[in-house]
C-alpha cells in the first residue's frame, strides 16, 4: 500500500488508508491520521489485537469497563457495521463521520432512527421507546411514576406517529425530527471539527505527506 | 386527526425523545475528552413544579451561603454572599432544571471547575430538600430506588400533605 509502510500499522487488522477513508467522509487526511491514533489507544486498552471491542468501547466512552447498558450497547452495534463483534479503523471512522458537524443531516436522521430501533424491524416502536425511558431513570436518580411515562409515551407517539399504526417509521421520524430538530444534537459531536487541535501531538507524527488539507 | 388536537394541557410534558437525549450515555465526547476530575455531573429527580424546584435550589443555596444568578432554566452558583465579589471566582457551578412533567422536573448539577466539596454538599442540600414531602424530612435522600419502594412513592403521588409514615421510608 505504498508508503505507509510502517510495521505498526501492519499490525492493526483494521487499519485503511487514510487517503481513502479521507475522499468517503467528512474528515482530512490529517484528521484521520489523529483518529488513528485515538483509535490505537482505544483499540489497544484491554486486548492489544488492533480492534475495538465492547470492553474496550465502553472503556473509551465511560472510563470504567463495567458500565453495560442499553444505549452503549446499541451504539457498538452500530459502529460494528459487519456485525462481527468488534469495530475496525474503517468502522471508527466511517461512523464517527456521521457525527461530524459537516455530515448531511439525512444520514444523521438515518442512524438516530436506527439507533432507536433497538430490534431492528425497521419501526420504531412504543415498547422501544418505553425500554429506552426505564433505561434511563434506572441510571440516573429519576423517579417518574409509570403513569408520568405512559403519558409522556402517549405525548410523544401523537406528535410522532403521524398515522396512529403505534409505532413511529423512517419518514414518520424524518417529520418528527425536522419539527423538533434538537432531538438529532446527539448526532453532532463538535470535537470533530478540530480533531487535530484535541490531538495535536499527534499531527506532528504524521507519516502522510499532505498535500491539502 | 382529532387526537392530535387533544393533546390536554400536557403541554407541558416533555417529549421521549427528548429525554431520552439527556441521557449522558449516548454522549460520545467520552472518547475525546480526557478524564477531567474537574467535572462532574448529577441529576436529581425533583416532583415539583418548575417554580417549586427552583425555590427549592434557592433554599439549598441559601442553606449553603451560597449566592445564586439566574438566567432562564439555569443558575449559577457561587461561593459568598455576593456575587458581585464572585464574578471572577473560578468556581463554576449550575444547576439546570428540565421540566419533565406538569409536576416533574429534572435537576442537573454541573460543575466545571472548582472545588468539590461545595459542589457535594449543594447535591446533598438539594437532594434533601427534593425528597421532603413537606418541611419535615422525612424520606432518605437515597431511599427512592427503582424498586419495590417505588410502588410505594407511586401511590404517594397524590401528594399527601404532611405524611409522615410512621413506618418511615428511611432506612435506619
Amino acid at each position: 500500500m505504498g508508503c505507509f509502510s510502517s510495521t505498526q500499522r501492519r499490525q492493526f487488522p483494521g487499519y485503511e488508508n487514510p487517503v481513502t477513508l479521507a475522499s468517503e467522509t467528512a474528515f482530512s487526511v490529517s484528521e484521520v491520521e489523529a483518529l488513528f491514533e485515538l483509535y490505537k489507544s482505544i483499540s489497544g486498552s484491554v486486548i492489544d489485537d488492533g480492534l475495538i471491542n465492547k470492553e474496550e468501547f465502553q472503556l473509551a466512552l465511560f472510563k470504567n469497563r463495567k458500565k453495560e447498558n442499553l444505549f452503549a450497547n446499541r451504539i457498538f452495534d452500530l459502529f460494528d457495521v459487519k456485525k462481527k463483534g468488534f469495530i475496525d479503523f474503517g468502522d471508527f471512522v466511517r461512523s464517527l463521520n456521521v457525527f461530524h458537524p459537516n455530515a448531511p443531516l439525512e444520514e444523521k436522521i438515518d442512524y438516530s432512527f436506527k439507533l432507536y430501533d433497538l430490534d431492528g424491524t425497521g419501526f420504531i416502536e412504543r415498547h422501544e421507546v418505553k425500554q429506552m425511558l426505564i433505561a434511563l431513570l434506572c441510571e440516573s436518580e429519576m423517579k417518574l411514576a409509570d403513569e408520568t411515562v405512559e403519558i409522556i409515551l402517549d405525548k410523544t407517539f401523537m406528535e410522532a406517529d403521524a398515522n396512529q399504526d403505534g409505532k413511529i417509521d423512517r419518514s414518520e421520524w424524518q417529520n418528527f425530527v425536522s419539527k423538533n430538530p434538537s432531538l438529532l444534537k446527539i448526532m453532532t459531536l463538535p470535537y470533530l471539527r478540530d480533531i487535530t487541535t484535541t490531538f495535536p501531538s499527534f499531527v506532528f507524527n504524521s507519516e502522510v505527506d499532505e498535500i491539502a488539507t | 386527526m382529532d387526537a392530535e388536537r387533544t393533546v390536554p394541557t400536557s403541554s407541558n410534558f416533555i417529549n421521549a425523545f427528548q429525554l431520552i437525549a439527556m441521557n449522558n450515555d449516548l454522549d460520545l465526547s467520552g472518547l475525546f475528552e480526557e478524564e477531567d476530575d474537574n467535572i462532574q455531573k448529577t441529576k436529581l429527580g425533583s416532583k415539583n413544579t418548575i417554580s417549586d424546584t427552583f425555590k427549592k435550589i434557592e433554599a439549598a443555596a441559601n442553606d449553603l451561603s451560597l449566592s445564586i444568578q439566574r438566567q432562564n432554566n439555569k443558575i449559577k452558583i457561587h461561593p459568598g454572599r455576593s456575587f458581585a465579589r464572585c464574578s471572577r471566582s473560578h468556581s463554576n457551578l449550575s444547576a439546570e432544571v428540565i421540566e419533565v412533567a406538569p409536576a416533574h422536573c429534572v435537576v442537573e448539577i454541573c460543575k466545571s471547575a472548582g472545588e468539590l466539596s461545595v459542589y457535594k454538599e449543594f447535591c446533598k442540600s438539594l437532594s434533601s430538600l427534593l425528597t421532603e414531602k413537606s418541611s419535615i424530612a422525612s424520606v432518605a435522600p437515597d431511599a427512592a430506588d427503582l424498586s419495590d419502594e417505588s410502588q410505594e412513592t407511586a401511590s404517594s403521588e397524590e401528594e399527601v400533605n404532611g405524611s409522615k409514615d410512621p413506618r418511615g421510608y428511611s432506612s435506619s
